[in-house]
Parts: C-alpha cells; sequence; structure tokens
C-alpha cells in the first residue's frame, strides 16, 4: 500500500521539487541566519560604503563578510537539531565552504525602487577535480559538491530582525542547492561532470558580457534565463516564497505568482524581440551611444559570427577542467552571418521557454 | 566605460580578453544573477575604499 508520505514525494518529484534537498535547505539556511546573528551580537565592526541610489540620491551603507570553513560548516550541518542521517544519506552534502557578504541599507532607497528585501545573489561554485563521491569513515558514502557564497543586499529592518530574511533567503538558498543535487543526480546515474550541452551555454552567456555592450549584456542574461536547467532551479525555488502565502483557489495563486521573480524572468524571455535589440543598437541618442554602440556593434558582429567556435573554445576549456562536454551541433552558417537571423532565432526559442518556464511554475498548484 | 580600446585589438576574438581562470570559473559556477537590474539602482561608489571607514554594528 502506497503511504501518504510517498504519495507526497511521487507529486513533489512529479512537480520538480524532491524531497531530498528540503533537509540541506533547511540547515543552510538556519546556518545563514545564526552566523549572521552571531556576527551582531559580538559587536563586529563593519565596512562603509557609499552609493548613488535611483529616485534618491547619495546614500551610506554597511557591509559585513562571513567566512565559513568546509569543516565548520560540516560541524554546524551534523550537530544541527535539522539533521536526520536517513535524508541525510539520499543527498550527502559534505563540507561546503560558506562565503556570506551582506550590504545593510536604509529601507527607504530600497523602498523607492521596489526592491526586494532582501535581495540574495547567491553562487554555487564546484571544483571539477575534487567533484564526487567518496567513501568517509563512520559516515559512509559523502558527496563533494562545492562551495556556496550569497551575498545579500537587504534593509535596516531585515538586519533588525533576522527573520524578515526569509522566505527570500530560503529561496535562494533552494535554488542553489538544487543545483548541487542536479550534478549530484547526474554524476550518479551517468558518471558526468556538469550540466551537459546548456553548461557550455552558461558558460557563453558570462563570457561574452563586456561593459560597454549592454544590448548585447541583456540578450545574454535572457540566454541565461532559457536554460533548462535554471528553469529547474527556479521550480523549489518559487515553492519556498509561494508556501509563505495565502492561497485559497488558484486566482491567488495565480496572482501570486505573479508577483515572483521567477514570473519576471517568464516574462523578460516572452518579451524578448529581435527587432528591438537590433533598434535598440542603432539609437544614437547621447555622446555615450555615441561613442559604445559603434564598438558594442562590432563586438557582437564578432561574438555572432564566431558563435560555434567561441562554444568549441569553451566546450576544449571544460574538457581540460574535468568537465563532461559532449560534441554539439552548432547553429547554421545562414543564422551566423546575419544578425537580425541569429537574434530572431533566439526569441523564438526564448519565447517558448517563457511559456515552458510558466507551465512549470503552474504546476507548483499541487504543492500548496 | 572601461577597456574599450584595449579591447579593440582582440576583437576578432571575443574570448581573447578573458584570462583562463576567469573562464574556468565561469564555468565552475552557477549563480542567480539578481544584480539585474540592482546594480544599476545601488551604484556603489569608492567600494576599493570602503573597507577605510568602518562602524561598530550595534
Amino acid at each position: 500500500m502506497i503511504t501518504r508520505s510517498r504519495i507526497k514525494q511521487i507529486i513533489n518529484e512529479a512537480v520538480g521539487v524532491p524531497d531530498d534537498i528540503d533537509m540541506m535547505v533547511e540547515i543552510f539556511t538556519s546556518m545563514v541566519k545564526d552566523s549572521m546573528q552571531k556576527f551582531k551580537d559580538s559587536g563586529q565592526d563593519l565596512d562603509i560604503g557609499e552609493a548613488e541610489v535611483t529616485n534618491y540620491g547619495d546614500t551610506e551603507f554597511k557591509r559585513g563578510e562571513i567566512k565559513i570553513s568546509k569543516e565548520k560548516s560540516w560541524q554546524y550541518v551534523k550537530n544541527s537539531p535539522l539533521f536526520n542521517k536517513e535524508k541525510w544519506e539520499k543527498f550527502p552534502m559534505y563540507k561546503n565552504k560558506v562565503n556570506i557578504t551582506f550590504d545593510i541599507y536604509p529601507d527607504e532607497p530600497l523602498d523607492i525602487n521596489n526592491i526586494n528585501k532582501p535581495t540574495v545573489n547567491a553562487v554555487h561554485e564546484f571544483e571539477p577535480t575534487q567533484f564526487g563521491l567518496k567513501d568517509v569513515k563512520g559516515l559512509g558514502l559523502t558527496y563533494s559538491s562545492g562551495n556556496f557564497e550569497f551575498n545579500i543586499t537587504m534593509g535596516e529592518s531585515n538586519w533588525e530582525n533576522l527573520d524578515t530574511m526569509s522566505p527570500n533567503l530560503d529561496a535562494t538558498i533552494a535554488h542553489e542547492v538544487f543545483h548541487s543535487y542536479q550534478l549530484y543526480i547526474k554524476y550518479k546515474k551517468s558518471g558526468k561532470v556538469g550540466f551537459g550541452k546548456e553548461h557550455m551555454m552558461n558558460t557563453i552567456a558570462g563570457a561574452l558580457k563586456k561593459d560597454f555592450s549592454k544590448e548585447f549584456n541583456y540578450f545574454l542574461h535572457i540566454l541565461y534565463l532559457s536554460l533548462r536547467f535554471e528553469h529547474q532551479a527556479r521550480i523549489p525555488q518559487a515553492l519556498k516564497v509561494l508556501k509563505t502565502k495565502k492561497i485559497e483557489n488558484y486566482n491567488d495563486f495565480i496572482e501570486e505568482i505573479k508577483k515572483t521573480d521567477m514570473y519576471r524572468d517568464v516574462k523578460m524571455l516572452k518579451s524578448f524581440s529581435a527587432n528591438k535589440i537590433i533598434n535598440d543598437l542603432n539609437k544614437i541618442e547621447s555622446f555615450d551611444d555615441l561613442l559604445r554602440k559603434g564598438i558594442s556593434k562590432q563586438h557582437i558582429q564578432f561574438a555572432i559570427g564566431g558563435w560555434n567556435e567561441i562554444l568549441k573554445s569553451i566546450r576544449e576549456r571544460a574538457r581540460q577542467n574535468g568537465l563532461t562536454a559532449d560534441p554539439f551541433r552548432g547553429l547554421s552558417e545562414k543564422l551566423l552571418s546575419n544578425p537580425k537571423l541569429f537574434f530572431k532565432h533566439w526569441e523564438k526559442v526564448f519565447n517558448r521557454r517563457g511559456d515552458e518556464l510558466f507551465r512549470k511554475l503552474t504546476r507548483l498548484y499541487a504543492l500548496l | 566605460m572601461v577597456n574599450i580600446y584595449s579591447y579593440i585589438s582582440g576583437m576578432k576574438n571575443p574570448l581573447k580578453d578573458i584570462s583562463k581562470q576567469k573562464l574556468t570559473e565561469l564555468l565552475t559556477k552557477t549563480d542567480i544573477p539578481q544584480s539585474w537590474p540592482l546594480d544599476k539602482i545601488l551604484n556603489k561608489k569608492n567600494s576599493d575604499n570602503s573597507q577605510q571607514n568602518k562602524t561598530n554594528n550595534k
């Protein structure tokens, strides 16, 4: 007979939120909060910086930094009251270094600009040569999954009450822990290291960004948003936020989805337009445009013309770094010889992926 | 606006001005780049010097 918890597990997996990550997400969330509380209680100094804020003007912000070593983070995990060895064995994350930086602003400049308090920028980083499963005496099989970085932009009100960092902090941690889980499952099933073909796309999106090419940077950002392994990580991320909302029916649910960062991503994917990016590149409205856009267009010309070659170089570098980099089919010469056709191709892909991400988000209703 | 002119010489290879270390970093990181559009709104000044000024957090 199938138990109620097994049914829940099956639904979770079908929707894209595996139970296996829950415990580690909760433990890492409390690790970040507890470390910040400890920093606060110790009266440690904060650095002071200055920022010019849109719609507000100049303001000071305070910055703190916390580094948690691999050993310390593992001690925290295994001694946590939330730790359960049986659950951990399903996803045995082991010894992750955690770096936290936090910038504390007065609330007003953040509120005026509708910036989420807190906004958490996060990174999951892994070292391919150390990546994998290892037998550790007394523990069994452990998974060396890499490091986490959390860069938190918060208001004074968050600093006064660190509990207010939830659910945004929990959601971001769910996203990054899920990336670690994706790598774990792939490695366990196939022995492959990395996210496969999309890994190269994720890298090209970062590698081709240039300070002077904001139009192309925008395209590269949408390219990153279109990656399916990123979509998958946004599902547990969205669930963490939606679970804190009062949702009584499907309409409430859709209204709450529309308030999430993930819905903003859907809109960006669906509204990407090849014509707009080309028009924007040709529009000269200021001296800065005059100086910047010529060089930006040249950069784009070489980036598009060399698209397949650049991906090949990245793939080669990936292999040298110990990642699994399977061959892939590049884009046709026809697309690469005409920027308009190139952007039109991606417009179709992005718009379709926007629909896909939205459909995935709506399935979360089954879990609320 | 930086590196425009030094960049021109390497333009035919858009990866040329990216160090091996940077590329390796990009290959081994997954992130949520919420700095879009946060960096545009919160334009930090003198971040290199920020450590010279400190305040007690209490």
